[in-house]
């Protein structure tokens, strides 16, 4: 045979190969890997589409930590600032009610002085009375014609105060 | 006179590698082939039908294997194989078809892509021939491609649209009778080219291969014998990268042709 010699046989045999081993391939190998390979590239883009979600979740519940761990320090730091204030007042209201009932105290204390006093005093004036009215007639009793005695009791008499 | 007959012998003897029998030849084993005629037409089988076989053979059975038994994860050959189908569908598919019609074609893209790669290759193992060096086989595979830019287009485009969108709109009446026939030239030179180019490349590798080997026996002396081995030895390898070369670039060139009698306005 000839390098260049036509052969019809060789060309209708290479068509009818040629066909048969594409049907077998299409149906046996090439159905399997290229169905294979779609699979297996959309489940790599779905696993990286889910793997950004998954970023974005994190960075926003992240972010989310962060404002409620802000909240919740700006809340801690009024609680505090609150009860600061209000130990602060009460204090400051006990301390004044102290104060006031000390003065108080004072205050009738020193009623109760004077009051006591004051009573002391009318005893005292009733009793030195009654000391000059008994001890007047005694000397009254002895020393009552004598003229000078006379004249002495009534200057005591006169020198007494009338009241207190 | 005797120098000439020898000449004359060695080149027989490079003709006689190349160049296709009706018995097959498995070194000095001269198997004997059925011969028959059917419709009036010789369909006997040759040396070179037989090796297409062999590879069409190889080729079926090494790809069901590969995609048999397969996790999401593949290993090995099978991850070959998917490479090569990844880069035909990404590189050579979708670029020329486009992302929609590129999968309807690739079954068939990767089928002439192994074919010929299995071809190539087995004319590169001991005792194989080279199915794709003999131009009728390649004229089969430059038809099949025909038949699918004429079905792709007229499938597209309908038949009359696909006729009319050959030739480029707005032309002159006047230049009509000029452009149809070169236009309907240049839609046979693409097959005859694709036919022409890969019978070519896979011939010349193996007749530069026999012709380095035939010079040791021309000159009748060992002294050549190193050289020539290392000059055919390199030769074997830049084979090896033809074969997948020649593959390729028929694959590409397919699917390029296929795309642009889908997509004529381009």
């Amino acid at each position: 045979m000839d390098l260049l010699s036509p052969n019809t046989g060789l060309i209708i045999w290479t068509l009818i190969t040629f066909v048969l081993v594409l049907l077998v391939l299409k149906k046996w190998a090439w159905g399997p890997l290229l169905s294979a390979l779609d699979q297996r590239e959309t489940r790599i883009r779905e696993a990286l589409e889910q793997a950004d979600k998954a970023r974005a979740e994190a960075a926003r519940a992240a972010k989310e930590n962060e404002a409620a761990l802000a909240r919740t320090q700006a809340e801690a730091q009024a609680v505090i600032d609150k009860a600061r204030e209000d130990a602060e007042r009460i204090a400051r209201d006990v301390r004044e009610r102290a104060e006031a009932e000390a003065r108080q105290v004072i205050e009738q204390a020193r009623h109760t002085i004077d009051r006591a006093r004051n009573q002391a005093l009318r005893e005292l004036r009733q009793q030195t009375a009654e000391l000059a009215i008994l001890a007047a007639g005694q000397l009254l009793a002895e020393n009552l014609d004598d003229e000078r005695n006379r004249k002495i009791a009534n200057d005591f008499i006169d020198r007494m105060p009338l009241q207190n | 006179m005797a120098t000439q007959a020898e000449d004359q012998s060695s080149g027989n003897f490079i003709l006689d590698h190349i160049v296709d029998h009706r018995e097959l030849h498995l070194g000095p084993l001269h198997i004997p082939l059925p011969q028959f005629e059917l419709f009036g037409i010789d369909m006997s089988i040759t040396g070179h039908l037989v090796m297409m076989w062999i590879a069409s053979l190889l080729l079926i059975v090494s790809l069901i294997i590969s995609t048999k038994r397969r996790g999401l994860v593949p290993s090995g050959f099978a991850n070959a194989i998917e490479a090569t189908a990844v880069f035909i569908r990404d590189d050579v598919a979708v670029p020329n078809l486009g992302t929609r019609d590129a999968p309807k074609y690739m079954p068939f893209l990767m089928t002439v892509f192994f074919f010929i790669l299995f071809c190539n290759l087995l004319g590169l193992i001991p005792f194989g021939q080279t199915a794709t060096g003999n131009i009728n086989v390649t004229a089969a595979l430059a038809a099949i491609s025909f038949a699918m830019m004429l079905g792709a287009g007229i499938k597209h485009n309908g038949l009359f649209g696909f006729f009319k969108g050959l030739i480029p709109p707005n032309l002159p009446v006047a230049l009509l009778p000029l452009m149809i026939p070169l236009e309907l030239l240049g839609l046979l030179t693409k097959p005859f080219a694709l036919c022409i180019r890969l019978f070519a490349n896979l011939l010349a590798g193996h007749v530069v291969i026999l012709s380095l080997i035939g010079i040791i026996f021309i000159l009748k002396t060992l002294v050549v014998a190193p050289f020539s081995i290392a000059f055919s030895l390199a030769m074997y390898l830049l084979e090896i990268f033809i074969g997948f070369l020649q593959a390729y670039v028929f694959t590409l060139l397919t699917a390029l042709f296929v795309g642009l009698c889908i997509h004529q306005e381009h």
